[in-house]
């Protein structure tokens, strides 16, 4: 069996007349992170909706952890296998936790959902996960609106390692939270990784966070990629105009915006 | 210490007078007491009234306003007074049936509609459309056509009328929440939809639902008055505000109006209020 728990040979969707992504192909082998990297638009987003079953290709495959994914209808014992395959932290940590749902409740159901545990032992387990992801008891009895943005983004860290995932897609997981905050988070994610052995897809139009997470980084530029490797060399010495380009747009220290010539 | 001042504040946001009367407002609230008054007296109408609404005492008939009878009586000396508060039963317990039919019925089609999306929800979309295009006292008349006249007729009849009036306001407010991030994530975490749909989109909904069926309660009160007015619906002898309005017209020509006058004021006030209500509700689900 190879070692690969993603491999995708040849996506492309299609919205319409549109096409959105086409002939991407990358795989990621297990414990390994890989950035996703391109402007808005660039598809990279539609590729994590395929990924983890939100979007179905118009062509190409995908198979997780040496499974082809196939499309249609899937019976619900398969979309938990699945879930226990791959999971995903969206960008907005306001809507993407249930304004309802108290934090405790959130990961709490997460688990009930796929291992027997009895209430106690949920509970407990719960409160493990939050305390992982840096929150503490007292927070699993609030609300998304009682938290801030980080911390949100911690419960829906939590909620998706809770399932014991293989894969976790983070799409544009830190775009939505200020350079503090995000590095804590990326910190958070490279523990993570440390003692679970977990991959990451790491979807991001950041290449200073890409940087910091990611071992190998494909770049994608109106639904192709166009350019793919080490992230390090990527970043340092890229071949490619776009991944230049996408590289000098990155304001630093002394960075002056190009003024248009008044008309 | 701030764990026990995280569940007060808790507690507190989810309900607590004064919070609720500053959303409501001074219209809101006044609504409310009305209606509040308005089902007290309906509950307690055994106890209240002074007497029996259908004992007919020729000495009272057309009676004006005494000590003994302060609204005189009816054409058969029936005690108005006393008709008002058991009428209030048969006048409000109908649109509050076909309330709670069409909203169970509206919000069951509009969640399915707004989950599925595709063909589903294009044949519900013009089903709703189809049903919103009819009024309800035509469909009315169509079921006590098939069931003859009475209650039960009545009230399928506007209960099928209401139903796209909760659907359609629920739809469009499920294909929003619908497409919530929250909502994906539930599914890459393998929830079923029916789950997906009662745990996390209904208790989402609930104000906007309870803010649309509330005010549907308004028209349906007036819906199911003018049909009895019109001798489909409530049967004589039994006591109801759009049958007192009919036979105090007739009382009126011959010198007594407070029965035809109660009724009426009695139906356009509590519609107002509920309609007001059911506003404020509406806005209030909006700013959350």
């Amino acid at each position: 069996m190879s070692d690969f728990v993603i491999e995708a040979a040849g996506l492309r969707k299609e919205f319409g007349q549109a096409v959105a992504v086409d002939d991407v192909s990358f795989t990621l082998s297990r414990g390994q992170s890989l950035a996703v990297v391109g402007e808005s638009g660039s598809g990279k987003t539609t590729v994590a909706r395929m990924l983890v079953g939100l979007e179905t290709p118009s062509g190409g495959s995908i198979s997780v952890c040496g499974r082809p994914r196939r499309g249609g209808r899937v019976s619900s014992a398969e979309r938990r296998r699945r879930a226990r395959e791959i999971q995903i932290v969206f960008q907005d940590p306001y809507s993407s936790l249930d304004k309802l749902q108290r934090i405790g409740d959130v990961v709490e159901t997460s688990l009930a959902l796929h291992f027997p545990l009895t209430p106690a032992e949920r509970r407990r387990r719960a409160l493990e996960l939050l305390e992982a992801v840096g929150l503490a008891e007292r927070h699993a009895s609030m609300l998304p609106r009682q938290l801030s943005g980080g911390q949100r983004q911690r419960v829906a860290i939590a909620r998706a390692i809770a399932v014991e995932p293989e894969v976790l897609v983070l799409d544009e997981a830190v775009a939505a939270l200020d350079v503090s905050i995000q590095a804590q988070i990326l910190n958070l994610l490279a523990d993570i990784r440390e003692r679970s052995g977990i991959s990451y897809v790491f979807i991001s139009h950041d290449l200073a966070v890409v940087h910091q997470i990611s071992d190998f980084a494909v770049v994608m530029s109106g639904g192709r990629i166009v350019e793919r490797g080490d992230t390090r060399d990527l970043l340092r010495d890229p071949q490619e105009e776009y991944t230049q380009a996408l590289r000098a747009a990155v304001p630093r220290p002394g960075w002056k915006p190009t003024r248009r010539q008044p008309a | 210490m701030t764990a026990v001042a995280t569940r007060v504040r808790g507690t507190l946001g989810r309900f607590s007078p004064s919070r609720a009367a500053r959303a409501l407002g001074i219209p809101g609230v006044a609504a409310a007491a009305l209606i509040a008054v308005v089902l007290t007296v309906t509950l307690l109408a055994p106890v209240l009234a002074p007497y029996d609404p259908d004992q007919p005492d020729l000495f009272n008939s057309l009676a004006g306003s005494s000590a003994a009878h302060p609204l005189g009586g009816d054409a058969l000396g029936r005690d108005v007074l006393s008709r008002l508060m058991w009428g209030a039963r048969t006048t409000l317990s109908g649109p509050v049936l076909i309330i709670c039919l069409s909203t169970v019925v509206g919000t069951a089609l509009a969640v399915t509609a707004a989950w599925a999306g595709g063909k589903v929800d294009a044949v519900v979309s013009r089903l709703l459309d189809v049903l919103f295009a009819v009024p309800g006292i035509v469909f009315a008349l169509i079921t006590v056509a098939v069931l003859g006249p009475g209650v039960t007729g009545v009230v399928l009849g506007l209960a099928v009328a209401y139903t796209p009036y909760v659907a359609r306001v629920v739809r469009s407010a499920a294909l929003r929440e619908r497409n919530m991030p929250y909502v994906a994530a539930a599914w890459v975490q393998g929830r079923s939809a029916f789950a997906i749909c009662v745990r996390h989109l209904l208790p989402n909904l609930r104000p906007i639902i309870v803010a649309q069926s509330v005010s549907a309660l308004g028209f349906a009160v007036i819906d199911l008055a003018a049909i009895s007015f019109l001798g489909l619906g409530v049967q004589p002898p039994t006591a109801d505000w759009g049958l007192m309005v009919k036979s105090g017209l007739d009382s009126a020509t011959r010198g007594q109006p407070l029965e035809a006058l109660g009724a009426g004021l009695l139906i356009v006030l509590v519609v107002a209020a509920v309609i007001v209500l059911g506003d404020r509700l509406g806005k209030e689900g909006d700013q959350r």
